[in-house]
C-alpha cells in the first residue's frame, strides 16, 4: 500500500458533466485541481464509426462479470447482474456519446411538491433554488460547451438570451412533424443540440455525419465536455485529469471535513490523495455507491448518510418511443429530392410538460424528441428483427434491409417524462456482487409510479398523433416502448435541501453532514424533470463551483500546504 | 470526386485538423485490414462444428458466405468474454444442428438442402429444439446478431468483406455526410422555420 503525501485543493471524482465544470471553474479561479477518472482517456483518433467495437462491445462500460450492476425491478425478489445503470466510463463520461439534446428544466420542475399538493405513494420534493437561480448557469453551460439553437420557438421554456450557435440544419421531413403537431394544435420547435453549427471555441462545425449518439466525434464537433471543458482545464496548467483511477474511498477527519480520496491507480496500487475540497461526480448511483463505500468506525452506513438518505430516491427517465415508417420517394415527391440524407430531424413538442388537459392524475409529463432512426446498419437489422419477434431472417431479412436503406424513411419520437421518487426505487450496496476490485456492486432498486406510466402511455398516444397525421401517410406507425425506463438518465440519490433531516446536501451542493464535501452530479435532484438532465447538471455544477471558488477567495477555505 | 476519394480527402483534412486541436496522439482514421485468420487450435470450434455454423449463417443472411461472416463469428467467439459465455453454447448448437439434420434427413446440416436447413432453423427460432442446458432461442438471436454484425460491421473485424455488406445497402459508415451539404453551410441558405 503506498503512502504518499500527494495533497491537491480539489479533487473531482468523475470526469463527465458533473465534474468538468466544476474542475475548470475552479482551475480558473487558481486551485490546484486532480480529476480522477476510473475510465479511459479516449482522443479523437479513437472515435471511428466502427459500429461492432464502439457500441456493441466494452467500448463505454466494462462487461458486467468486471464491474457488475446487479437489478431488482418491481416485485422481483433477487437482484441479477446487469449492465444496465452505467453512464459510461471514460474521460467526459457520458457527454462523450451523448445525442446532445439539451433542454432546460421548466419553472414547474423545482416545485413539483406545491404544485402537486402531493401524490399518493410518490416521495415529492420542492427544491431548495429555483429557475431564476439556475437560468444563468444555463446560460453559461450553453456558452462554455456550444450549443445550437433557436431561442424564442419553445413558448414554454424560459430564456432571456439566444443561444450562442444558431441551429443545425434539420432533414427536409421536419415540415412534415412541424405540419402534423401544428394541425393537432401542437407547437413543435427546433430541438437545441450540444452540437457546434458553425466553428466555435477551436473547434470544426458539425460535418452531417449522424454519428452522434452511441458514438464519439471525431470532428470535435460534438459539445462533449472531452472537446469543450476538459482542454481549458488542462491547459490552465492547474489541473491534471487522471485516467484509470478508480476511487474507492472519500476520507474524513475528526471534525467531519473532507481530508482525501483514497484510489485504485490504473496499475490497481492503492493511493491517496489529500485534498481541502472533494466534488463527487460519479453519477447518481456511482457517487451514492462511494459515499456508502466510505464508512468508517464513525459512519457506520456510509459518509453523509446519517439520515439514511444516500441512495434513496432514486429517479431515472420514463421512457416511450414511436415509429412511423414513411416511403421515401413519397416524401421526395412532397418535399423534393434535395437534401434528404440530412441525418437530424431536429423537433421536440413540450406541450405535455404541465399539461393539466393531460387527462392523468398528474399535469406533469415531458419531452417528446422526434428523431430519423439512427444510422447504424448493424442496429438497425437487429431492431426489425426483434420487432418481428425473430421471425424475420433469412432472405426476407435481407429484403427488409434493403428497403429500409433504399425506399423507407423512419420517423420517431422519444418520450422522457418525470420519474416519480417512491420508496420502491433506490440504491444500496449488493450483498454478494463485485467489482474487478473486490469491491461491492451497487444494487439498483427500481419500482415505477402507476401514474408515471399513465402519463407516459398518454404522452406515447400523442406522438402516435402526430405520425399519424404526417402527409404523405406513413406506411405503418406503431408504437415501441411504453410505461418504460431509460437507465441512462439517473438522477436524486443525494437530494439537496434546506432541511439536513431529509435531505443529503444543502442548496450548495455541499455534504450536510461533512464540510468541503460536493456532489455535483445528477445526484441532487430531488425530482427527475421531464427532460434529458444533461444541461442541467453542466448549469449546476458551474453555479456550485462558483460558489466554491468563493470560499476559496474569502478564506473559509484554506490554500496550499495541507 | 466520387465518394471515396472525397472520403480519404475530408478524413485527412480531419487529421490535420484534430492534431492541433488535440494535444494527444491521434491515431489514422479509416478502416485497417481484414485480419488473418484465427491460427490452428484458437478456433472455439473443430472443423465439423465450423462447417455446420458457416451453413446456419448462409441461411440467417444469404450472401453470410462471401461476406466472411463464418470467419468473422470464429474469430469473435474465440475472444473475451464470448469464448467463455457464449462459444460453448455455439459449439453445442453445432452438435445439435447435425443431430437434427441426421435424425431428420440422414445427412449432416451442412449438406441439407436449404428448405430443410430453414425447416430446422425455425425450430432454434421457435425454441422448440430442448436439449440439457441449452436454450434455442437466445442461441438463435445470438445467432442473427451475430450473422448482421459480420456483415455490415467494419472489415478490421473480417466480416463484410470488401465492404460488400455497406454496397449491399449503398451507405458507407466512414463518410455519411451529406454529399451537398457545402450548398447548405456555404451560402447560409434560409432555414424552413
Amino acid at each position: 500500500m503506498a503512502r504518499e503525501r500527494e495533497s491537491v485543493d480539489v479533487v473531482v471524482i468523475g470526469s463527465g458533466a458533473g465534474g468538468a465544470p466544476a474542475a475548470l471553474t475552479l482551475a480558473e479561479a487558481g486551485a490546484r485541481v486532480l480529476i480522477l477518472e476510473k475510465g479511459p482517456y479516449y482522443s479523437l483518433g479513437d472515435f471511428t464509426h466502427d459500429e461492432v467495437s464502439i457500441c456493441r462491445r466494452d467500448f463505454w462500460v466494462p462487461w458486467e462479470h468486471l464491474d457488475p450492476h446487479t437489478i431488482r425491478k418491481g416485485a422481483e425478489p433477487e437482484a441479477r447482474v446487469t449492465r444496465e445503470g452505467w453512464v459510461s466510463q471514460c474521460v467526459g463520461g457520458g457527454t462523450v456519446h451523448m445525442s446532445g439534446f439539451f433542454y432546460r428544466l421548466h419553472a414547474e420542475d423545482f416545485r413539483l411538491a406545491t404544485l402537486t399538493g402531493g401524490l399518493d405513494g410518490a416521495e415529492l420534493a420542492d427544491w431548495p433554488i429555483d429557475l431564476a437561480e439556475l437560468e444563468p448557469f444555463y446560460d453559461l453551460a450553453e456558452v462554455r460547451v456550444g450549443v445550437s439553437g433557436q431561442a424564442g420557438l419553445n413558448p414554454f421554456e424560459v430564456r432571456k438570451r439566444p443561444f450562442p450557435l444558431p441551429p443545425l440544419h434539420p432533414h427536409p421531413a421536419a415540415a412534415l412533424v412541424d405540419e402534423a403537431a401544428r394541425g393537432l394544435g401542437l407547437t413543435p420547435f427546433p430541438t437545441a443540440r450540444a452540437v457546434l453549427s458553425r466553428s466555435y471555441g477551436g473547434r470544426p462545425p458539425c460535418n452531417y455525419c449522424g454519428f452522434c449518439g452511441e458514438y464519439g466525434c471525431e470532428n470535435g464537433s460534438k459539445s462533449s465536455v472531452l472537446a469543450s471543458l476538459l482542454p481549458p482545464a488542462e491547459a490552465s496548467g492547474r489541473c491534471e485529469i487522471r485516467a484509470g483511477c478508480m476511487a474507492s474511498r472519500i476520507e474524513v477527519d475528526g471534525q467531519d471535513r473532507v481530508q482525501g480520496v483514497v484510489y485504485l491507480d490504473a496499475q490497481g496500487v492503492e493511493r491517496r490523495v489529500q485534498a481541502r475540497v472533494v466534488v463527487l461526480a460519479a453519477s447518481a448511483i456511482e457517487s451514492a455507491r462511494l459515499l456508502l463505500l466510505s464508512a468508517d468506525g464513525r459512519h457506520p452506513h456510509g459518509l453523509a448518510n446519517g439520515t439514511g438518505l444516500v441512495g434513496k430516491h432514486l429517479t431515472l427517465s420514463t421512457f416511450g418511443k414511436g415509429t412511423a415508417i414513411l416511403d421515401r420517394a413519397q416524401v421526395a415527391a412532397r418535399l423534393g429530392a434535395d437534401h434528404m440524407d440530412l441525418p437530424f430531424l431536429q423537433r421536440s413538442l413540450q406541450d405535455d410538460y404541465w399539461n393539466p388537459r393531460l387527462g392523468a392524475a398528474l399535469p406533469k409529463g415531458g419531452t417528446h424528441n422526434f428523431l430519423l432512426h439512427h444510422p447504424n446498419p448493424i442496429n438497425a437489422g437487429v431492431r426489425m428483427a426483434m420487432d418481428a419477434k425473430w421471425t424475420l431472417w433469412g432472405q426476407p431479412l435481407k429484403e427488409a434491409l434493403r428497403r429500409y436503406f433504399h425506399d423507407e424513411l423512419w420517423i420517431e419520437f422519444e418520450v422522457f417524462g418525470e420519474f416519480l421518487p417512491v420508496p420502491g426505487s433506490f440504491v444500496d450496496l449488493d450483498p454478494r456482487a463485485k467489482d474487478r476490485w473486490g469491491l461491492p456492486a451497487a444494487r439498483i432498486s427500481v419500482a415505477h409510479h402507476p401514474v408515471a406510466d399513465d402519463v407516459n402511455r398518454l404522452m406515447v398516444r400523442r406522438g402516435l398523433d402526430v405520425l399519424e397525421a404526417m402527409q404523405p401517410r406513413p406506411v405503418k406507425v406503431y408504437p415501441w416502448a411504453w410505461a418504460n425506463t431509460t437507465y441512462h438518465l439517473q438522477h436524486g440519490t443525494c437530494r439537496f435541501g434546506d432541511d439536513p433531516g431529509r435531505s443529503v446536501l444543502d442548496r450548495d451542493c455541499q455534504a450536510h453532514e461533512v464540510r468541503n464535501l460536493y456532489v455535483t452530479d445528477a445526484s441532487f435532484m430531488p425530482t427527475s424533470g421531464g427532460c434529458p438532465a444533461t444541461p442541467t447538471i453542466l448549469a449546476n455544477s458551474f453555479r456550485v463551483a462558483s460558489k466554491i471558488a468563493e470560499r476559496f477567495r474569502r478564506g473559509e477555505i484554506a490554500r496550499g500546504q495541507v | 470526386m466520387n465518394r471515396f476519394s472525397r472520403r480519404a480527402w475530408i478524413c485527412g483534412l480531419l487529421g490535420l485538423g484534430a492534431a492541433g486541436l488535440w494535444p494527444r496522439r491521434v491515431r489514422p482514421q479509416g478502416h485497417a485490414r481484414a485480419p488473418a485468420p484465427l491460427a490452428p487450435g484458437r478456433s472455439p470450434f473443430d472443423a465439423r462444428q465450423r462447417r455446420a455454423l458457416a451453413a446456419a449463417c448462409e441461411r440467417v443472411l444469404p450472401g453470410a458466405g462471401e461476406a466472411g461472416v463464418p470467419g468473422y463469428l470464429d474469430r469473435q467467439l474465440a475472444r473475451e468474454p464470448f469464448s467463455r459465455f457464449l462459444a460453448p453454447t455455439f459449439g453445442r448448437a453445432a452438435e445439435l444442428l447435425d443431430s437434427q439434420a441426421r435424425e431428420a434427413h440422414g445427412q449432416v446440416f451442412a449438406e441439407l438442402p436449404a428448405e430443410a436447413q430453414d425447416a430446422i432453423l425455425g425450430r432454434f427460432q421457435a425454441g422448440a429444439v430442448q436439449a440439457q442446458g441449452f436454450q434455442a432461442r437466445p442461441f438463435f438471436e445470438h445467432l442473427v446478431r451475430f450473422c448482421l454484425e459480420g456483415f455490415l460491421g467494419d472489415p478490421r473485424h473480417g466480416g463484410n468483406r470488401a465492404e460488400v455488406g455497406w454496397r449491399f445497402i449503398g451507405h458507407h459508415p466512414c463518410w455519411w455526410s451529406p454529399r451537398r451539404i457545402d450548398s447548405l453551410t456555404r451560402r447560409g441558405r434560409a432555414l424552413p422555420y
